[in-house]
């Protein structure tokens, strides 16, 4: 006779429903920028800028971050030479973030108003957990 | 004292003219939304000797592009009347070239980085986005 009170075939591995990496808890949008990105940064041409690995990693350790997860929907990811660059609009108010290297984070906002542009840069926002903050003044 | 302007640069255009901006990237425009972005006016680090590279014509906009994604056109009115010392200047070398002056490199510190962002996304709402469809002259 069993000693459980459960059948043990109804037990399933506790791995099997922990993501093996971490871009599987990002929207579809979000890992196909990321992995064209890295695309760009595999394929950069002899003496061309584009990120490194570890400033790619740290994207995602960034964008990891950010709560609620739905304010990734919006985020546009882009590379300019080195840098990675994460942008959100709402309205008349535009968020960028900048990574200008692994473990490097800058904000900028700006919000159109009646007097002209009023903009911020957050020079050295290096804790992730600054973008939900500004994330949430966007999307207020 | 100011370093000389570098020597193939020209007198200013006059603000009744069209200049065209190549697309050199997608991420310098949004087809879905038909914008132009602000990586189209980043100066990059092989563009701070002279400045920011435009056509008088689509043409010569993409003449020294191995590729584009398109390309936009501004008046140089528009550029000359923002407050921040831009000028577009005739390439000696090529009077169908030209380039946005005085643009700052966005890594070169944190005031150039805001500032950088700043005139991109301006400049780029004075934009008239033309094409997003890779441009090939005619008899090219």
């Amino acid at each position: 006779m069993s000693s459980t009170p459960y059948p043990i075939g109804t037990i399933r591995q506790y791995t099997a429903s922990v993501p093996r990496e971490p871009a599987e808890l990002f929207p579809d949008s979000i890992k196909a920028a990321l992995d064209r990105i890295e695309a760009l940064s595999n394929n950069a041409r002899d003496g061309e800028a584009r990120p490194s690995a570890d400033n790619i990693e740290w994207a995602k350790r960034v964008l990891l971050r950010v709560l609620p997860r739905h304010y990734l929907l919006g985020a546009e990811i882009d590379a300019f030479q080195r840098e990675i660059h994460v942008n959100w609009e709402h309205g008349t108010k535009r968020v960028t973030v900048f990574l200008p290297e692994a473990n490097q984070l800058k904000i900028y906002y700006e919000c159109i108003t009646e007097q002209g542009i009023d903009h911020h840069l957050r020079p050295r926002a290096n804790d992730p957990w600054e973008v939900s903050g500004v994330l949430r003044w966007l999307f207020e | 004292m100011a370093a000389p302007p570098p020597a193939n640069l020209g007198d200013c255009l006059g603000d009744e003219v069209t200049i065209f901006r190549a697309f050199a990237e997608k991420s310098y425009r949004h087809r879905k939304k038909r914008v132009v972005r602000y990586f189209a006016y980043l100066l990059r680090d092989e563009d701070v000797a002279d400045g920011l590279s435009v056509g008088l014509s689509p043409r010569a906009a993409v003449r020294y592009l191995r590729t584009n994604e398109g390309y936009c056109q501004i008046l140089v009115g528009a550029i000359h009347r923002l407050p921040y010392g831009l000028q577009v200047r005739i390439d000696l070398a090529d009077p169908d070239h030209a380039f946005i002056c005085n643009l700052p490199l966005l890594s070169s510190s944190d005031e150039a980085r805001e500032r950088a962002i700043q005139i991109g996304n301006e400049l780029a709402r004075k934009s008239d986005l033309v094409t997003c469809d890779p441009y090939i002259p005619p008899d090219a």
